[in-house]
Order: C-alpha cells, then sequence, then structure tokens
C-alpha cells in the first residue's frame, strides 16, 4: 500500500490525469477559453471526485459486481447535481460560463475510472487522497492550458489585461485548433523533461 | 434467485438515498436561485427602462414563429405606457442566450440586455459588452454588417463570432415586431 | 418539504429498482463460463500490461497460464508474492526463478575499434548495419545508434561512446531489446549474474585485434582457469553457465583484453564462524584456491590471501558457518 503522501503526489506529477492518463480531454479542450473557467472546473471536478470516491469505497463491500456501473454512476450522477444546483445558486456567471459541461462532470473519464481502479479498491482514506490528488492535478493542468489560451487568444488572464493594447489576439487560441496544438505543446514538453530528467 | 432480489435492491436503495440528497439540497438552493434570476431580470430591467414600473403581460398568444419568446412586459412611467421589454431566447453558437430587449412605443431600440449564455470567451461572449451592445441604443430595423458599421441602421459584428452577432441582431428585429403586435391589442 | 423529498427519492429508487431487475434478467440470459481462474490470475498480476511475459496484455497471459501454456512464474515484473499467489491459484509448486535482466555484450566504444568509415545517416542500427556491415571494424559489434534504447519501456538503456549499456537496476527483462537489435548482442542473463562475457565476435586471434582493442580473441583461458567448469567455447566465444559459476572473478582476472566485465570491488572474502564449524572439511575440499587450513575435527580457518571469494565453501557448509562479506 503506497503512503497517503505518494498516492497524493501521483494524482499531480507521476499520473496526472490530462498530462499522463490523457483522460478527461473533452472539458479540457472546451471549457479552457478562460483562466477562471480552468479554476472553476477543475475544482467543481474535484469535489465530485473525492466525493464519489469517498462513498464508492464506503460502500464497496455492499455494492454487487454485476452492478457496479450503475451504482457508481448514481453516485457520480447525484456530488455532480448538487454541484451544479449550488453552482446555479451561488455562482450564476461561473455557471453560465461552464454551461453544459457542468453536467458532463458525470461522465468525464477521471471520475468514473478512478472509482473502478482505485476507489473499490482502496480504503476510504486512500480514497480520498486520490480523489484529491487526481482533481487537483486536473484543476492545474487545465488552468495552465486555459492560462495560455486566454493569454495569447485575448490578451487577458483571469480577466485582467496583461498583453498591452498594442497586442493583436491570435484568436485561434481561444478556439478548437488552438486548443489542440498548444496542448500538444504542452505535452511534447513535458515529455522531454520526462526523458532528460530520467 | 438470489439476484433478482440483490441487484434490485442495492440499486433501489443506492437510487433512494441519492434522491433524498438531491431533494434536499434542491430544497435549499431553490430560493437562492430564484433570487439569482430575479436579481439579473431587475439589473436588465434599469439598463433598458431606468426608473420605471413593469407590468407582466399574460396571456401573449402568439403565433408560432415567436415561440422562443418567453415574455413580454409593458413599462410605464407615471402611469404612461413607454414600451415593452421583450425577453427571448436566441440560438448562438453554443446554445440558447437569453436576451431582453427595450422596445418603445415607436419601435426604437433603447437597449440589449444579454442573459444567460454559453458563448466562448474572448468571442460570442463579448456579446454582453457594451462595445457591441450600445450600438443599438437609438436605432430601428437593424442589419448586420461585417467589418465598420456605417449606415444608421448597421451593426457592426463583433470580429470572428458573427453567428452570435446575428442571432442578437435576429432577436431584435423579431421583438420590434412582437412590440407591434403586442401594442395593436 | 418532506412530500418534495419524498417524490424526488421515490421516483429515482424506483428507476433503480427497476433497472436493477432488468440487470438481473440480463445477467441470467448473458452468463458467460468464465473460468474462475483466469480472472483470479489475471487479479494477481500487476497489471500494466508491458508485454514483457511476451503475451500482448496481462489479461492474455492470465488466460494462458491457467492453459498451462503460459509459465506460473512467467510474468517478469510480478513480486514474489504475486508469483506465490498464482502458482497456488494452478495448484502446482512454485519454483524460484532467477530475475532476469539484458545485457549488451560489446564493450567496443568508438575508441577502442577502428572505424571502416564516418557514417552520417539515419541514426538508426538497422540502416547502419544494411552499410556494409555497419561502420565498425567488427561484424558482431554494437552499432550504437540507439534502436535498443528507443524500445525500453523503462529507460534503461543509455547510449555512450557508441555502444548501448543496460543499467541492470532499472531492466525488467521484457525482451524488446534483444527482440530489436540487428545485430543480436543483446541477451538475457540472471540478475546477479556477476563475471559478464563482454564480447559476441565469433571471430578469433589477429583478425579480432586488429579491428578491436577489447574483443574476445578466442584464447580460451577464461575456459582453462576456470576452477568449476562454467564456460565453455563455442566457435571461439565463452560462455559462461551460471548454474556452475562460483563468482570468483578468475576468467575476468586472466582474459588478455578485458573483455570479461567483473567487479572486483564487489569481490567478497570467506569467513568461517568458529562456533557453526564442526571441522568437517567439506570445505576445504570444495576450495579450487587452498584457501581453508584446518584438519579434521579442528575448526577451519580461511587464508586470506588465498582466497578469491567464489561461492564453493559457502555452499558446501553442511552448518552455514561460512560467511561471505566484504572486504
Amino acid at each position: 500500500m503506497k503512503s497517503l503522501k505518494k498516492i497524493f503526489l501521483n494524482g499531480i506529477v507521476d499520473e496526472n490525469p490530462i498530462f499522463r492518463l490523457m483522460l478527461g480531454l473533452c472539458p479540457t479542450l472546451a471549457v479552457t477559453t478562460a483562466a477562471i473557467n480552468g479554476v472553476g472546473m477543475g475544482l467543481a471536478a474535484t469535489f465530485v471526485l473525492v466525493g464519489s470516491n469517498l462513498v464508492v469505497s464506503l460502500l464497496k463491500k455492499l455494492i454487487p459486481e454485476k452492478i457496479r456501473i450503475p451504482a457508481f454512476i448514481v453516485i457520480i450522477a447525484t456530488f455532480v447535481t448538487v454541484v451544479q444546483l449550488v453552482m446555479e445558486a451561488t455562482l450564476p456567471s461561473l455557471f453560465n460560463a461552464l454551461g453544459i459541461f457542468i453536467p458532463l462532470i458525470v461522465v468525464n473519464c477521471i471520475i468514473l475510472s478512478r472509482a473502478e481502479i482505485f476507489a473499490s479498491k482502496n480504503t476510504p482514506l486512500a480514497a480520498v487522497i486520490d480523489g484529491l490528488g487526481m482533481g487537483l492535478g486536473f484543476t492545474l493542468a487545465i488552468t495552465l492550458l486555459a492560462a495560455f489560451r486566454e493569454l495569447l487568444g485575448n490578451g487577458t488572464l483571469f480577466g485582467l489585461t496583461v498583453m498591452g493594447s498594442t497586442y493583436e489576439p491570435a484568436l485561434i487560441f481561444i478556439m478548437a485548433p488552438g486548443g489542440f496544438i498548444l496542448l500538444g505543446f504542452i505535452l511534447a514538453f513535458l515529455n522531454a523533461m520526462r526523458k532528460e530528467g530520467a | 434467485m438470489r439476484d433478482f432480489i440483490k441487484l434490485p435492491l442495492v440499486l433501489f436503495l443506492v437510487a433512494l438515498i441519492a434522491g433524498m440528497i438531491l431533494g434536499v439540497t434542491n430544497y435549499l438552493t431553490k430560493e437562492p436561485i430564484r433570487m439569482q434570476h430575479e436579481m439579473a431580470l431587475r439589473n436588465a430591467r434599469e439598463e433598458l427602462f431606468p426608473d420605471s414600473e413593469f407590468i407582466t403581460l399574460e396571456e401573449l398568444s402568439l403565433s408560432e414563429e415567436n415561440d422562443n419568446v418567453i415574455a413580454v412586459y409593458e413599462s410605464q412611467k407615471d402611469g404612461i405606457l413607454v414600451g415593452y421589454i421583450v425577453t427571448m431566447e436566441k440560438t448562438g453558437y453554443a446554445g440558447a442566450i437569453l436576451l431582453n430587449y427595450g422596445i418603445t412605443i415607436d419601435g426604437m431600440i433603447t437597449g440589449v440586455n444579454v442573459g444567460t449564455n454559453s458563448e466562448t470567451p474572448g468571442l460570442g461572449a463579448k456579446a454582453s459588452d457594451v462595445e457591441f451592445t450600445g450600438q443599438f441604443i437609438g436605432k430601428k430595423n437593424v442589419t448586420l454588417v461585417k467589418g465598420t458599421a456605417i449606415a444608421d441602421d448597421e451593426i457592426s459584428a463583433i470580429t470572428a463570432a458573427t453567428i452570435t452577432s446575428q442571432a442578437v441582431v435576429d432577436g431584435v428585429n423579431q421583438a420590434i415586431v412582437v412590440s407591434d403586435l403586442v401594442m395593436e391589442k | 418539504m418532506f412530500k418534495e423529498l419524498l417524490t424526488s427519492a421515490i421516483a429515482i429508487g424506483i428507476i433503480g429498482l427497476v433497472f436493477g431487475i432488468i440487470l438481473a434478467f440480463a445477467a441470467k440470459f448473458f452468463h458467460v463460463q468464465i473460468d474462475s481462474k483466469i480472472a483470479a490470475i489475471r487479479a494477481a498480476l500487476p497489471g500494466i500490461n508491458c508485454g514483457g511475459c511476451g503475451y500482448p496484455g496481462c489479461d492474455l497471459f492470465a488466460e494462458k497460464v491457467s492453459t498451462g501454456e503460459a509459465r506460473v512464474n512467467g510474468c517478469p515484473v510480478s513480486s514474489k508474492e504475486q508469483k506465490a499467489e498464482i502458482a497456488k491459484i494452478m495448484g502446482v509448486e512454485q519454483e524460484d526463478v532467477e530475475p532476469l535482466f539484458a545485457v549488451v555484450r560489446c564493450i567496443g566504444t568508438n575508441d577502442k575499434v577502428t572505424m571502416k568509415y564516418e557514417y552520417e545517416g539515419i541514426q538508426d542500427c538497422a540502416a547502419l548495419a544494411a552499410l556494409g556491415g555497419g561502420n565498425k571494424g567488427c561484424e558482431y559489434s554494437c552499432l550504437g545508434m540507439g534502436n535498443c534504447s528507443r524500445v525500453c519501456p523503462t529507460d534503461a538503456i543509455e547510449i555512450d561512446n557508441g555502444i548501448a549499456i543496460v543499467d541492470r537496476k532499472k531492466c525488467i527483462a521484457c525482451g524488446k531489446c534483444a527482440i530489436e537489435c540487428p545485430r543480436d548482442v543483446i541477451s538475457l542473463i540472471p540478475k546477479s549474474a556477476e563475471p559478464i562475457i563482454m564480447c559476441s565476435s565469433l571471430n578469433r586471434g589477429k583478425e579480432v585485434k586488429s579491428v578491436c582493442k577489447v574483443g574476445c580473441i578466442g584464447c580460451g583461458i577464461c575456459k582453462k582457469v576456470c576452477q568449476f567448469d562454467a564456460i565453455e567455447m563455442k566457435d571461439n566465444n565463452p560462455i559462461i553457465d551460471y548454474k556452475k559459476c562460483e563468482d570468483c572473478g578468475l576468467c575476468a582476472e586472466k582474459c588478455p583484453t578485458g573483455c570479461i566485465e567483473f567487479d572486483f570491488k564487489k569481490r567478497k572474502i570467506a569467513f568461517i564462524e568458529e562456533e557453526k564449524c564442526i571441522g568437517c572439511t567439506l570445505c576445504k575440499k570444495a576450495c579450487q584456491f587452498e584457501a581453508v587450513e584446518g584438519e579434521r575435527k579442528e575448526i577451519h580457518k580461511i587464508i586470506s590471501d588465498k582466497c578469491v571469494g567464489c561461492r564453493a565453501c559457502y555452499e558446501a557448509c553442511p552448518t552455514d558457518a561460512v560467511h561471505l562479506i566484504s572486504r
């Protein structure tokens, strides 16, 4: 059994869901048009991940093998709906910005896969730490991507103008192709760092 | 045989408890959500017709092509009808955009308020900015152009966000028609 | 409030119930007899799908183990406990198999060999080998273009000065490098192997010397000096039988070209624990270097100057009185 510290750091570095496991790419590319959206989506997903991991781990002995998928999905969907309702009540602008991608957290690969691979086979504490690690890794990754896209494509960062008025925003970075290209560059950079360091 | 009892029972219990949690959450957030919507509406009204009273028009009975109109409000100042606020939904680039238009009894636009939407930040989301919506004030029927607007009835589209811009323009023209229809009644 | 709560809870609850019943039906109708053994074996594996067993995935390996086609300890990255678990599932005795690692049998670095030509082309060993047998004079050499390094799943291979070197600790013995090498100079040997033959040349004498300073000239001295008969010469190339090898390092000491790798620093020395020694002289008989003194019923002692740190006496002692310690 790995130490809790190792489990936590695993989700941020070694098995970062976006940069290493390549899971949850759908919201990654869709909502990273502004840095604040990245943070919002990341934290919402982290809450769901921690919650569902905890519940799945607590119930792991009670859920029969044959219905584990519907059971997991119901648990995950419940957490997502709670997040959605709370967000609509307290953070309406973020809620609108994330739009349909909040309900899509239900089928975010990261959450179901961690429930299946980790939470259903480990203690509740380990599952919570894994959820935190993976969730934060996800948040950091998409916020990084979103920061780049917002900076290059809009000249702002978290809504504050950073690039001077003479900067002509490269709109491609806000659009889908730009997102893919930028993600590709980040991955290439990280792979190169890994190879050299190793 | 044991399966036939265990599987449905477990799923029933999981779903039941999930349903209860959701019921509680819904109950707790219903009021704040309603208040959020009300606040948005109040802000919109202030922007379009400052210091006025509003009466919600019931029984709109509009034709099918105006199915996207959610509500029409009469705007009155000191008891006199000055115009209407037409609230509708138009499909933009990334789904529905909630739009509130202020139209005077002469068919002139007092303002455009862009409500909840999921347009792309930096592109379609710019429709909420005053640089775009400000163009509409004081105009009557408008058309969308790319680049600079020259004639009086032209609206300059947001760069690389033509679909969103077109939706707002189509909406305002529809709002003018609707306010005319309502006035006739 | 309670009415709302109850409605939503019951509504979703009923949906759950209905689908639960549907799934129960489906489980019955579509039931597939899976050998529970396969699932158990699969659960005991590390599950990283590395292909080290030779099969394209852990699921298939588990299947092959259950049918007996694959060895019970065929997964090179599984722990001892996991191997024991799989053996238990299959109901067989777990043979203790030595973990292996890959070694590139060539130390012909760019400065030690004669080059036929200067190569400026695709950095690919197969491409280079196709050009008149490569740029190094020896036709059995490692070409150092890094094909093996690129396929290694654990980044255990480094290219240095024209040859490939495998990091013994990182290697998981998956065998991909051995398959990839177009010159076939990579073999899998026990991880604890100490003297290692580092040349693959099948030529001898002048033919080797003229193209490589550190190549094996096929003189056979290693075979002659080995006290344990662990070395055979095949086509001018020595092969060490690690079952017989006692790690003494004499072959490496006597090799005239220095092509046998042996860490002399690691050489241990034997030490007899007096309390446990029963004076049976078995160690003395096993020692080929006359490094044990002491008659029958007398406590034996190691003569440190003669001891080469091989394992003969250690293995011969019936009372575990011999210990191998660092010098």
